[in-house]
């Protein structure tokens, strides 16, 4: 074979030596190996001319060398990272969104978890209750040989049962009157303020408990629905004093949800929606700059405790921490001062009393006559404030400062 | 030695016409700015001024090279000054400028040619050799190719106008040393390898009766899984098992650590067994038999792998001499 020949079919010396010297382009590398495969000529020249290099050049070809691969590891190692940063993103998203759900769960879970418990509600009662009430309750409940708070939840969403129990009040009568949980607000102490939130938001449905009170003109006959819980005070984030709430109430008081047959022009219609009106309250309060807690998302009182209890009118707020302190507030609850002990035991919930009191007497006797009593009882003013305390006594205030027993 | 002194000598007294150096010549064209930006910059790099070469003869030399390549594009795009840059940037002009001053015939290059590369050139030859007599020999002839002592059509022929300075232009000069002595070897010893004299992997003899049908099959399923390797592995391949060169040795000439080899060449030589056995079972062998055929002495196939192992991948060259 002519070396003018070989040149014509083979890499020349300055292909060849630009391979030994790993000066190539990729592409070019890869013709000239594959070359290399079948030739043994050029692997022989590339052999000598490798073996002939001094030592004191080959460690630099060596270096571009391992700079090249280096490179390509590097170039490998990030497009894993790429891979891995994508998949780590979509981890986050994806845990992200399994925190956000069983966020959203929470409460429900609580809720389960805390229904069932018949211990908290056992001393549980009505404000306007008699003190033989609760023992008239737990009487009917074990009656019934089921839990309070199990036999609470069912008749919650019961319609059409207004003597069940015994318990029977008038419906308007019972209203204005939540029935307090004291024992859960010992027990189960103040939870994060979101969960109240979802809690207060989720009776909103017309047959839940607590969500509203309906006095609704109807042209001929109306269906007024009570339920048992306060509207616009909110149980500082006692998602479960909703529920224990309906609980001890049911124990004492009817069953929640009734229907009674009105005339419509018996009662000025009002319609009072607790919950939103509970996420309301909870607005102003955080947007006013209450200090909140970070970890825990409560609202800090200046007492450094938790809210677990508030109630406002206006500018006016008033507020309970964890251990019963009562702070008034006349800026949307950015400035806080502390209201003098004028009530014995712990202060456990603040609220706004109704613009309507019911008299105490339980509605009774023909629809007509309830009625009646029902109109009457819309008409009669009361006081602002109202504290209740852990035994259930109430003290009324009109300024949140000056407080008297009821 | 008296060898190489005798070429010495004859290399100094050829004479450099006047037609041969006009390559090198002035131009007495005026070079566009940005390009005399850039030759600015390679000219202040270079040493060109060391041995002589003016700044005209540096231009001239560049630009003509440049344009000769179309700078690195195919022919007829238009290159900008920026890429007409970075195209030398790629190079080594140093080493460029003084093999085309070199090849023109520029004495005061030539003699800083020799002062730099002459020793340099003698112990890459022995190294080549493993011989000093053979070694300064094919040198010293390798100097007078050099000069241009060859002539084609009238022309004086110099093989550094061949360097292109993509690499060092010591390397070029080992690998035409290589190329020299491979192609001498060759020539005086025909079809044999420089490193087993003994035939090892020649083909055996022709058998005088038909193979067995199950080593036909062998055959070919090995020149099937053969022909599926990739240019990396038909290298590997060749280079341990025909070469018989060590895995440092072919770690070096590849740039790779040895382990890498290794488990390259480890990987192939399992992919080439797994194609094997694949390709006995679809010509209808069962495993076991196919297992069992894998063990038949490689004496008994007719096989080339030589043959086996040339790949056409050479194609690319031939079109591009064809051009």
């Amino acid at each position: 074979m002519k070396p003018a020949r070989q040149f014509d079919v083979h890499p020349d010396a300055e292909i060849l030596n630009g391979f030994v010297e790993n000066a190539l382009p990729d592409a070019e590398r890869k013709d000239v190996l594959a070359h290399l495969g079948g030739c043994g000529r050029c692997r022989q020249i590339v052999y000598l001319a490798q073996d002939a290099m001094p030592a004191a050049e080959a460690p630099a070809n060596a270096l571009r060398a391992e700079r090249r691969i280096v490179d390509g590891e590097r170039a490998w190692i990030l497009r894993w990272r790429t891979g891995w940063a994508t998949a780590f993103a979509f981890a986050a998203i994806a845990a992200f969104a399994v925190f956000v759900t069983i966020r959203h769960r929470e409460p429900d879970r609580q809720m389960a978890g805390l229904a069932p418990s018949p211990a908290p509600a056992a001393p549980a009662a009505a404000p306007q209750a008699a003190p033989e009430r609760p023992a008239q309750s737990e009487k009917a409940f074990a009656e019934l040989g089921v839990p309070e708070a199990e036999a609470a939840a069912p008749k919650a969403k019961t319609k059409g049962r207004p003597g069940a129990g015994g318990a029977t009040s008038t419906p308007f009568a019972a209203a204005p009157a939540p029935p307090p949980a004291p024992a859960v607000l010992a027990e189960g102490g103040p939870v994060p303020l979101a969960n109240a939130a979802t809690n207060s938001l989720a009776p909103s449905t017309p047959d839940s408990a607590g969500a509203a009170r309906v006095s609704k003109p109807v042209s001929s006959t109306m269906k007024a629905t009570r339920f048992q819980s306060a509207p616009q005070a909110i149980h500082g984030g006692l998602v479960a004093g909703n529920a224990q709430g309906s609980a001890s109430g049911a124990s004492i008081a009817p069953p929640a949800t009734q229907t009674l047959e009105v005339n419509a022009h018996s009662a000025q219609l009002q319609v009072q929606r607790a919950a939103p009106a509970q996420a309301d309250q909870l607005a102003p309060l955080i947007a006013a700059g209450a200090a909140v807690d970070k970890k825990s998302g409560l609202i800090l009182l200046p007492s450094g405790l938790p809210l677990v209890s508030t109630a406002g009118a206006g500018r006016t707020q008033l507020a309970i921490d964890a251990v019963g302190a009562l702070f008034l507030s006349h800026d949307f609850g950015k400035n806080w001062q502390p209201v003098e002990r004028q009530w014995t035991g712990k202060a456990v919930k603040v609220r706004i009393a109704q613009t309507f009191k019911a008299k105490n007497a339980p509605l009774s006797g023909p629809l007509e006559k309830q009625q009646a009593q029902a109109q009457a009882a819309v008409t009669i003013p009361a006081a602002l404030f109202e504290i209740v305390n852990d035994r259930n006594a109430i003290w009324t205030s009109a300024d949140g400062k000056t407080w008297t027993a009821k | 030695m008296e060898r190489e002194q005798r070429a010495l000598v004859e290399v100094d007294l050829v004479e450099v016409s006047p037609s041969q150096s006009a390559g090198i010549a002035l131009s007495s064209g005026v070079v566009p700015a940005p390009q005399a930006a850039f030759l600015d910059e390679f000219w202040r790099a270079s040493d060109a001024a060391a041995y002589g070469l003016t700044r005209a003869e540096f231009d001239e030399i560049l630009i003509g090279f440049g344009a000769a390549q179309n700078y690195g594009h195919p022919a007829g795009a238009s290159i900008t000054a920026e890429q007409q840059a970075a195209y030398f940037r790629a190079l080594r002009v140093n080493d460029l400028v003084l093999a085309r001053a070199c090849g023109a015939g520029n004495e005061r290059a030539w003699e800083h040619f020799v002062a730099i590369y002459h020793e340099p050139l003698a112990r890459a030859a022995i190294a080549i050799t493993g011989s000093e007599t053979l070694g300064r020999e094919l040198a010293g002839s390798l100097y007078a190719e050099l000069y241009g002592m060859k002539e084609s059509d009238g022309q004086r022929k110099c093989p550094l106008d061949s360097y292109r300075g993509r690499g060092s232009l010591m390397g070029w000069l080992r690998t035409t040393l290589a190329q020299r002595f491979v192609d001498h070897h060759r020539r005086s010893h025909r079809e044999t390898t420089l490193d087993d004299p003994d035939h090892a992997f020649d083909p055996p003899a022709p058998a005088s009766q038909e193979p067995p049908e199950h080593l036909a099959a062998l055959a070919n399923a090995v020149e099937d899984a053969v022909a599926r390797r990739d240019a990396d592995e038909r290298f590997l391949l060749a280079a341990y098992y025909l070469d018989g060169r060590t895995l440092l040795q072919i770690a070096q000439v590849l740039h790779v650590h040895e382990a890498t080899v290794s488990r390259k060449l480890r990987r192939a030589v399992e992919e080439m067994r797994k194609q094997v056995l694949r390709n006995l079972r679809q010509a209808g062998l069962s495993r076991r038999a196919a297992e069992e055929a894998l063990g038949a002495d490689p004496r008994d196939l007719d096989l080339n792998w030589k043959k086996l192992l040339q790949y056409s991948q050479a194609n690319a060259f031939q079109e591009k001499a064809e051009r």
